[in-house]
């Protein structure tokens, strides 16, 4: 039995609800495009920019994260990213009809949600056991998932079109209440890492530098760009595409965009599990990249009954790939233990600038062809760079290793 | 052939299949006829009613500025649902008899139809809006129309 004490799993529990208020709120506009161009009088270009605005803030603080979390505290970290998280909520729900002040309150909403994710990290390390590792990153990592699946159900329902505003006021109360939760009850790690902080940005450039001349982790970058910005922004105008072009209900059109994270849920343990069982990394890319293209294709192109179908099946193939980004890089053997923190961080910084700049190119494609459709075709056969990238990188799986011997 | 790259290429046979039973089922489906705005109502929309004309009709209604990017998105959702449930097509006559359904209905302005419209007429005149507005047009619009105008303001005030 553990001699950690059992207040952990009430954080555990605490931090949960954090992470999953955190995905919640984070897409919300994306079921209100319409709206939001016609108050801020921008075109889809504009509307793409501001939903993948909060990246930028995830972009800007990934490399650093570590010493920012050593300096303020990771319980400090995370009382404050909860503060920006209710404070970027509640502005925008009272922003005046200026769009770059809503962009800067989705830039507060991005550093809240941020710093939340950062600090909760070295709490869960120290407050759990390494055998209990994978279950409650497990937990925590689908809070993001669950968040945006709820958001999806729940939004369109409690608040129609156009009341993206209302909705804003009204989630920005759940943010005050885990906030002082936080303060209360959220504790610091059990052991205090005090890392060398003026050294840090030197021995980053000495890592950078050895990690830029690893193919692989350009092609998991890569790979990250298109799990994060790719799926962000079909994510992020499916709903709008369905409702304003195929004249689906809000309500509706929003359910079939949750689909892809009920599954992807679902299906997450499945990719994981089955190449650990046959030691190989590589086909997993190789099969998800042309299979997502295929779903998303299929989804978009028949739309009707097949479309839930198509894209559960595309959240099913993001499943079977995903795993394997950070698992790659952690078996990799030109990256050490003392780089993989370094790489894991390069790599969420391809993902989060692909999640900042595709929605925004989404929206581009919408106001030159006057058409979503051209935009998720376009989505969809990038992620053929998934099976690319597969055929190129180093095999890393136990049976490659055995072979090798 | 390595036991692998065969299980990959039986997912991509399972998946052609299965784009063909999609494609035999249910065939390529059309789009819904877009709903469009006519010329005359996208020039009122663009340069009387919304915001790149500053929201002229409503800042010469005496609204409070702060809600004249809601109700201009108000009217817009209305008149393009009511579009969606009759023609497909928002006209001008639609917008007009939403905006004074929606002022009348909610209390937002004292009177009946006619004393509404007539307002409606005054803002619009001191906007220089250069398409006449005829009352009495408007008003049995509205009273031919009454169940599908309010339905279409509620769909869109979540009502």
């Amino acid at each position: 039995m553990s001699a950690l004490p059992r207040y952990r799993y009430f954080l555990a529990a605490l931090m949960f609800l954090v992470r999953i208020y955190a995905g919640f709120v984070m897409l919300v506009p994306v079921l209100y495009t319409a709206d939001i161009a016609v108050e801020f009088g921008v075109s889809s270009t504009g509307v793409g920019n501001y939903i993948g605005f909060l990246m930028w803030a995830c972009a800007a603080v990934v490399l650093f994260s570590g010493p920012i979390v050593t300096k303020f505290g990771a319980k400090r970290c995370c009382l404050i990213g909860t503060i920006f998280m209710a404070l970027g909520v509640l502005a925008t729900a009272f922003t005046p009809p200026n769009y770059f002040l809503a962009c800067a309150f989705r830039l507060v909403l991005g550093l809240g949600i941020v710093l939340v994710t950062v600090a909760v990290m070295p709490i869960t390390m120290t407050w759990f056991t390494s055998e209990e590792y994978g279950r409650v990153n497990g937990v925590l990592e689908s809070s993001t998932s669950i968040g945006i699946l709820l958001n999806f159900w729940f939004t369109p329902v409690w608040f129609p079109r156009p009341l993206w505003r209302e909705a804003h006021l009204f989630y920005g109360i759940p943010a005050v209440i885990l906030a002082i939760l936080w303060a209360v009850f959220g504790r610091d790690p059990l052991v205090q890492f005090k890392e060398k902080e003026e050294k840090y940005f030197d021995l980053l450039k000495t890592r950078l530098h050895k990690l830029f001349g690893i193919k692989e982790v350009w092609l998991m970058g890569g790979t990250m760009w298109m799990a994060m910005g790719v799926s962000m922004a079909i994510i992020s105008w499916i709903p709008s595409y369905l409702e304003l072009e195929w004249k689906w209900p809000h309500a509706t059109a929003a359910l079939l965009a949750s689909m892809y994270d009920l599954i992807n849920i679902a299906g997450w343990p499945l990719g994981g599990t089955l190449s650990d069982k046959v030691g190989l990394r590589r086909p997993f890319f190789i099969v998800a990249g042309g299979m997502i293209t295929m779903c998303a294709i299929t989804a978009v192109t028949f739309v009707g009954p097949a479309s839930w179908i198509w894209f559960g099946f595309m959240g099913l193939f993001t499943a079977v790939y995903g795993f394997g980004i950070i698992t790659i890089l952690m078996e990799h053997p030109e990256i050490d233990p003392e780089l993989i923190s370094t790489a894991i961080s390069v790599t969420l910084l391809f993902g989060f600038l692909g999640g900042a700049i595709m929605p925004t190119v989404f929206g581009a494609i919408l106001d030159l062809t006057g058409s979503l459709y051209f935009a998720m075709i376009i989505g969809a056969a990038l992620y053929t760079l998934i099976t690319i990238f597969g055929l190129l990188i180093r095999e890393t799986g136990w049976k490659a290793a055995a072979e090798e011997k | 052939m390595r036991t692998w790259v065969k299980c990959v290429l039986l997912v991509y046979v399972i998946g052609f299949i299965g784009v063909a039973l999609t494609a035999y089922i249910f065939g390529i489906p059309e789009k819904p006829i877009p709903k469009g705005w006519s010329e005359v109502a996208s020039d009122y929309r663009d340069n009387y009613l919304g915001s790149p004309a500053g929201f002229c009709v409503f800042a010469k209604s005496g609204m409070p500025a702060s809600v004249y990017p809601k109700a201009v998105a108000l009217i817009l959702c209305a008149s393009e649902k009511f579009a969606n449930m009759t023609d497909n097509v928002v006209d001008l006559i639609d917008v007009r008899a939403i905006m004074v359904t929606y002022m009348i209905d909610k209390g937002y302005y004292p009177g009946t139809y006619v004393d509404g419209c007539a307002a409606l007429k005054n803002w619009e005149s001191a906007c220089n809006v250069p398409y006449e507005l005829n009352c009495t047009e408007v008003v049995n619009f509205i009273n031919e129309n009454h169940e599908v105008i309010v339905t279409s303001i509620d769909s869109c005030l979540g009502e």
